[in-house]
């Protein structure tokens, strides 16, 4: 039997998905039915999921049957079995990593379960190429209802109302910021949409990007209505080609539909949109910065005041929000102020995505109420720390962040509760770690990276992090001094304090933060000459256990640099003069005869 | 005015206008607030983190260069807090500064030396990196080290303002620097070399390439002076070293010069200087004594004035020199010789657009730099300010950076004509149609000043005239479209704050009046005008009467002569003087004796052939110049003059300021005023000076000082508007232009002569073809050409750029041989050859083909 026409299958192209192959996934099921020339049951690809560590992601609607990490191979299988013979192919279902049993259903994935999704509502569930769908969906409803039944001011009220707060890191409230471009003076306004999302690992703006752009688009109208703006400008990376593209179709296809344009559903109201493409600096982020980027300058931030409200864009009030922000507002509308209010905690309202990445077990994009627990992201939604491995730390908020011991797992996550512990909200990255990580090392990596990617301005940021990178690179090499550490724990408050924009400001966060809670491995480091965690190469020595070796000769066939000698089932050894500590050896050794001395 | 505030710092109350910034309240309370980036003629940037200050109620510390005062605001400057703030940055900035202070010639002078000091860092805490960039020396002038530079912003921020706005910071993090686009040497990315970087880096990392180990600032005696150039006349700090110029800058920071005020001095030190004097014997000049060459030039002058009269002799002086030369020259000539046969390259060089500005508007329409960088609209006729006449291209800048709206008309795609709002790339030739029909557009459109036009005289004929004129022929003459007209009168009628500026050597006496037209008809408040002249002190030669209708004071000589008579004790001459022309087309017949003072005609008077041929039929030649000129080859007798910089006078400028001229070294060889009161001496008249102050004195006590003359009634001018310059025909089809270039300077003899010579390396000796003309004419960039005009031929080398429409030619004025081609027929009224458009034939190879 041969299912009915409601029978979809719903493929994910969010990025990672079509990294782990989906596209091929996609041609081989169009082969499979055309094969078997069936014509009826359609093939829909999707936005993202969220959980990219399970994909390439199909889902069978309209029941939610749930495959994760579908190959090619399988595809026969899931039409034979399931589409054609109506029944589930159980082997491939997703086991659930605690209870070990197989999940048929979507919903009821843990992962998804305790999730509360208004953000990502769409994702993976439409077809983000096809306004049609975004509307079957209540898409553009809450934009019809501002334009027919609101005032500018009624808008705003009602944001203001939401205690919705900025969603790219700072929490500001995105009402009273709507209020203050509305009452700048000045007839030519601007909208911008923040799409450059650049912190490592966070990756939610470009599910919604990719997944949603109409609920982005129709976040912008609305804000373009609320504060007198006709034009907007969404400005996005362009290393995001695939949400580039999805948002070129969004915005010609809104044109079509009337929902862009003059005169927009027969009002007075005109709105356009541009696409502005960045060209890769992070510091594009910081609203100055990137306002300068727009106009075709050198991405620098400038002093603020003034705000963007008062002179942004061309020197006009401009109002920028980020995407997770702009996506909230359509939601609030329809849903009403009463329903959003009811989730989050009392000073932070909605919901928050993070995107859960490092040693943790079921990794991707978990969009949860405000007042979550650290713990119930981590242990309950994304399953605990991989391997079942002791947990050690999260960093959250990215570079920009900072990083947290397992004594702050039952902190609330919300603006203020986070920002207490010196952490922050950020943009949501959440990167989990286990014993495995050395923690002079991680604070060391995140430095590189805002020290590369300081704008060179101001003096604080751009020698201050490259001084500070030189100690901990120091450190890492056990070449450092106590002495040092107390000069880089000053070092990192004076630029914090001293630095012009956000981006100097927060760039000593993971290092403060790392010195608070784990000052005790800095020690190590340059006292003893130790890490721990057994990641800085130069305070390690690998080593072959003798009378576990069973000289099989596999680790001196994979050594690159041929540092390992030994006669066939004699037990190896390895030259530390030759050595590089790229743990190769360690990697294939069968018999776990080779350990990390520290 | 803005309200007044009152802000407490360190305590003390001060009171200032809202929207200060703090950096500059606290300079008014006297108290300085240490600052790398900040710089008071560029915008803030708030980069350094240097001038950090703490402010009662704000969060953390606030940079003082870009937060402005709030009433009531208690602001500390100075806590421990803020010093050690301050140690931290300075720490960091030289952590990553590997210069040593021991041989930098910024030692003294380096604000960072001198807040380390303050601050009281030995050493940074930090471990020191030596940046290891390369030292930029990939152009001639100046010398970037980058291992030096604070990245503070400031010439970045000058170069926008005021320079070419070709630098900006590249790349990221510590790798951060300033550069140029795709990192190219400054003259391979259109700079202007004006060198205001120079002038506001604060550390050693810009220097002037020449003055590296040559001297310090606190070794470095400063003089301040007039540039010699240009019209603009801007002010000029000569830094002098054991009696050797070193550098030259503005008075503050901020302060303009452009390329050849910066880099351009070095003419006075070249070796090729005249400085003895040189007698012609056997054909062949041959050094002699001051004494001797005095002698022999007057006795030789007196023979001829007792053999054939004293108006056999003429007399011609150049622009550049000073008041006080100017005056002697034609006293000597009128009082002590006993003729009004003066003239001078005023004559060439814009002076009848002054006569005729001075007859239609009066001078109180002439506005300066300051008022220009006030207006709202300008227009702009044939005017490169950025080249000719840079520090007017610096106030156009301003004016524009604060909103003003420009309108250019100029057959050249000018630096400035890329800034406008609407550009008018007319025909050359075709001024007079295009500013006819923008009269005629601001009548129609009715965006004039009505009641005061119609208290203007003949308001009613230039209306009838007007209503003549048929736009289908402006559209064929110009080659612009009546839309174009309509929209650029439309802008600048509705301007409230008006200027046109022009190039005064540039254009036709009738443009001129249709210059005063449109200003008299936009209202006379609004009338304002500024004729941008080209030669130092135009001005003030035409003033000190070296011309031969004027006696000083721009005084008619029928008028004046009883007054000169009284003044001067001497009876003066009758007859009318002769121009320069007149001068040249009776030599060998009526006029035999010549004296020549910083001038040549023979590369700066059209159709120079003839000029050379005339000037060789003289009985005598006296030649009295800096370097020898082609005139001076010439020359019976040469003798030395000196350059403005070592002379001492006044000079007045375009905007009608009087400026004092100081000799900044000793002067090489005799001063002018000397040689000229010698030689008057020597033909027994006695002048009796003693120094130039002296001569400045009778010129202010008994003669005039030089002043804008308002008026109370107004003409207008009625105009048929005719094509000026030579017509082309047939024959020689194409138009040439002859302008000026950033780096060379009229007729070339003092920047060929200094280092600006390392930037234009063949002296202009180029044509710039347009790629259409180029493509037609089978022309590739760099091939030999030949320019054939009705006079002669040049053959130079070919340049390919957009510069002109097709079928006009663009040769540098600076180029040696122009001359050769240009028209030396004159207007009957004012006898000033239209020699900036030639009719000219092109053909590809060298002259013999």
């Amino acid at each position: 039997m041969v299912k009915g026409k409601q029978t979809r299958v719903f493929i994910c192209t969010g990025t990672g998905c079509v990294l782990s192959g989906s596209m091929k996934v996609k041609a081989a099921f169009k082969s499979e039915l055309k094969k078997r020339k069936i014509s009826e049951i359609d093939i829909v690809q999707t936005g993202c999921h969220g959980f990219c560590q399970q994909g390439p992601i199909v889902v069978i609607q309209p029941e939610g049957f749930f495959y994760p990490r579908v190959s090619v191979e399988n595809v026969p299988r899931i039409v034979e079995e399931h589409l054609v013979g109506g029944k589930v192919v159980e082997d491939l279902l997703y086991e659930d990593s605690l209870t070990n049993k197989k999940i048929p259903l979507y919903k009821d994935i843990n992962f998804y379960k305790k999730q509360n999704r208004i953000v990502l509502k769409n994702c993976g569930l439409i077809d983000p190429e096809d306004i049609d769908d975004y509307i079957e969906h209540g898409g553009y409803k809450a934009f019809k209802k501002v334009l027919s039944e609101m005032t500018p001011e009624k808008v705003i009220e009602e944001v203001k109302a939401s205690g919705l707060r900025g969603r790219g890191g700072a929490g500001f409230p995105t009402g009273l910021k709507w209020d203050f471009a509305r009452k700048a003076p000045g007839d030519i306004k601007y909208i911008i949409c923040n799409a450059d999302e650049g912190d490592p690992g966070a990756f939610m703006d470009r599910s919604v990007l990719e997944g949603d752009p109409h609920s982005i688009l129709e976040g912008m109208v609305i804000a373009g209505y609320a504060i007198g703006a006709s034009e907007g400008y969404i400005y996005v990376r362009a290393e995001y080609p695939l949400a580039v593209k999805r948002l070129g179709i969004a915005v010609e296809q809104a044109k079509k539909k009337g929902f862009l344009g003059k005169n927009i559903l027969d009002s007075s109201f005109n709105f356009n949109v541009k696409i502005k493409e960045g060209a890769g600096a992070f510091v594009c982020g910081e609203e100055t910065a990137l306002i300068a980027s727009i106009e075709g300058r050198r991405g620098m931030p400038r002093i603020r005041p003034p705000f963007p409200a008062q002179s942004g864009l061309w020197g006009k009030p401009t109002n920028i929000n980020n995407v997770e922000t702009l996506a909230n507002v359509a939601w609030i509308i329809v849903n009403g102020v009463d329903k959003f209010t009811s989730i989050g905690t009392e000073k932070s309202k909605g919901t928050k995505i993070f995107a859960v990445t490092g040693k943790v077990k079921n990794g991707g994009l978990v969009e949860v109420p405000m007042g979550t627990t650290l713990r119930e992201v981590i242990f309950d939604i994304c399953g605990g720390v991989k391997d079942d491995k002791e947990f050690k730390a999260v960093q959250i908020g990215g570079p920009s962040g900072g990083c947290l011991p397992a004594k702050f797992l039952d902190t609330s996550i919300d603006y203020e509760s986070l920002a207490k512990t010196g952490a922050i909200v950020g943009s949501g990255g959440m990167v989990v770690m286990d014993k495995s990580s050395c923690m002079v090392d991680l604070a060391r990596y995140f430095l590189a990276f805002t020290q590369k990617e300081s704008c060179g301005k101001c003096a604080p940021c751009r020698i201050g992090t490259k001084r500070m990178l030189e100690m901990l690179q120091r450190m890492t090499r056990g070449e450092s001094s106590e002495e040092e550490v107390v000069l880089l724990e000053q070092l990192a408050e004076d630029v914090k304090v001293s630095s012009l924009c956000g981006l100097g400001q927060t760039a000593s966060n993971p290092v403060l933060t790392m010195l608070k809670y784990f000052r005790k491995e800095f020690e190590e480091h340059v006292k003893e000459g130790r890490c721990r965690a057994g990641v800085c190469s130069e305070l390690i020595t690998y080593v072959i256990k003798d009378n576990v070796c069973k000289g099989c000769g596999v680790c001196k066939k994979h050594c690159p640099v041929g540092a390992i000698r030994g006669e066939k089932k004699q037990p190896h050894e390895i030259d530390v003069t030759k050595c590089v500590k790229c743990g190769i050896c360690m990697q294939h050794c069968s018999f776990d005869a080779i350990y990390v001395a520290k | 005015m803005s309200e007044q505030v009152t802000v407490t710092i360190n305590g003390k109350e001060v009171k200032v206008s809202e929207g200060t910034l703090i950096i500059q309240a606290a300079k008014m309370a006297g108290i300085d607030i240490p600052h790398l980036c900040y710089c008071e003629c560029l915008p803030s940037t708030g980069s350094c983190r240097v001038c950090l200050v703490e402010v009662e109620g704000a969060k953390g510390l606030v940079a003082s260069c870009t937060r402005k005062v709030k009433n009531g605001m208690v602001i500390n400057t100075n806590t421990e807090k803020v010093r050690e703030a301050r140690r931290f940055v300075l720490e960091l900035i030289l952590s990553n500064h590997s210069g040593d202070c021991m041989s930098c010639d910024k030692n003294g002078a380096c604000e960072l030396q001198k807040y380390a000091y303050e601050l009281g860092i030995e050493k940074t805490s930090f471990s020191m990196k030596d940046p290891g960039y390369e030292i930029d020396k990939s152009n001639p002038f100046i010398e970037r080290n980058y291992n030096l530079c604070i990245l503070c912003g400031r010439c970045v921020g000058i170069c926008k303002t005021q320079g070419a706005d070709i630098i900006d910071f590249i790349k990221r993090g510590m790798i951060t620097k300033v550069a140029t686009p795709l990192d190219k040497p400054l003259q391979e990315s259109g700079c202007d070399f004006c060198g205001s970087c120079l002038a506001v880096c604060p550390v050693g990392a810009l220097l002037e390439v020449d003055r590296r180990f040559r001297g310090r600032e606190w070794e470095m005696e400063e003089t301040k002076t007039v540039c010699s150039y240009c019209g603009c006349g801007c002010d000029l700090v000569f830094g002098i070293v054991d009696g050797q110029i070193m550098r030259t800058t503005g008075e503050s920071p901020g302060d303009f010069l452009c390329a050849k005020g910066r880099f351009g001095w070095d003419f006075v030190e070249n070796p090729k200087r005249i400085i003895k004097p040189l007698i012609k014997k056997d054909g062949i000049l041959t050094e002699s004594t001051y004494e001797e060459a005095i002698k022999f030039a007057a006795e030789r002058l007196l023979d001829i004035k007792k053999a054939h009269g004293a108006n056999s002799i003429g007399g011609f002086i150049g622009a550049g020199n000073t008041n006080e030369v100017a005056y002697l020259f034609q006293k000597f000539l009128r009082a002590g010789i006993g003729t009004n046969n003066i003239d001078s390259s005023a004559r060439l060089l814009g002076f009848p657009a002054l006569i005729d500005l001075y007859e239609a508007l009066g001078d109180g329409a002439v506005v300066s730099m300051e008022d220009i960088e006030e207006v709202d609209t300008l227009l702009l006729v044939n005017a490169d300010v950025t080249v000719a006449y840079p520090r007017v291209g610096v106030a156009v800048k301003r004016a524009l950076s604060s909103g003003a709206k420009l309108v250019v008309v100029d057959a050249g795609r000018t630096k400035i004509s890329e800034k406008a709002d609407i550009y008018i790339q007319s025909k050359a030739g075709s001024d007079e149609f295009i500013l006819s029909g923008l009269l005629k557009e601001l009548l129609d459109g009715k965006v004039y000043d009505e009641e005061f036009a119609k208290k203007c005289g003949k308001f009613e004929d230039l209306k009838k005239s007007l209503g003549k004129l048929k736009m289908e022929m402006v559209e064929k003459e110009s080659g612009i479209s009546k839309d174009v007209l309509k929209r650029a009168a439309k802008l600048y009628g509705e301007g409230k704050k008006t200027v046109i500026v022009f190039g005064a050597e540039t254009v036709s006496p009738q443009t001129m009046e249709l210059i005063a037209n449109i200003s008299l008809l936009t209202g006379k408040t609004r009338a304002s005008v500024l004729p941008c002249l080209l030669s130092s002190n135009l001005r003030g030669t035409v003033y000190m009467g070296a011309l031969a209708e004027f006696y000083p004071g721009v005084r008619k000589i029928d008028e004046a002569r009883n007054d000169f008579e009284k003044t001067w004790g001497v009876k003066l001459p009758k007859k009318a003087g002769l121009s320069i022309k007149e001068m040249l087309d009776g030599m060998g017949s009526s006029i035999l004796g010549m004296y020549i003072v910083g001038a040549d005609p023979v590369t700066q008077f059209p159709n120079s052939s003839s000029v050379a041929k005339s000037l060789s039929s003289l009985d005598f030649l006296v030649a009295q110049d800096t370097f020898l000129t082609e005139t001076a080859k010439l020359a019976d007798v040469v003798l030395p003059g000196i350059t403005l910089a070592e002379s001492n006078g006044t000079i007045v400028n375009m905007e009608y300021r009087t400026k004092e001229v100081r000799a900044v070294i000793e002067p090489l060889a005799e001063t002018d005023w000397k040689t000229v009161t010698a030689l008057s001496k020597r033909m027994n008249y006695t002048m009796g000076y003693s120094s130039e102050k002296e001569i400045a004195k009778e010129i202010k006590s008994l003669v005039f000082v030089p002043k804008k003359i308002e008026r109370d009634t107004y003409s207008f001018i009625l105009v048929e508007p005719k094509v000026s310059g030579e017509e082309p025909d047939k024959k020689y089809p194409y138009t040439l232009i002859v302008g000026e270039t950033t780096f060379g300077f009229y007729d070339g003899i003092r920047t060929k002569n200094s280092k600006l010579s390392r930037l234009e390396p063949n002296a202009g000796d180029y044509v710039i073809f347009n790629s259409e003309d180029a493509t037609s004419l089978k022309i590739e960039d760099g091939c030999e050409v030949t320019v054939k005009s009705r006079r002669g031929k040049v053959t130079t080398s070919a340049k390919i750029l957009d510069f002109l429409p097709k079928g006009m030619f663009f040769m540098p004025s600076c180029h040696d041989k122009r001359g050769i081609l240009a028209s030396d027929s004159i207007d009957s009224k004012l006898k000033s050859p239209q020699h900036r458009l030639i009719a000219v034939s092109i053909s590809k190879g060298g002259a013999n083909k």
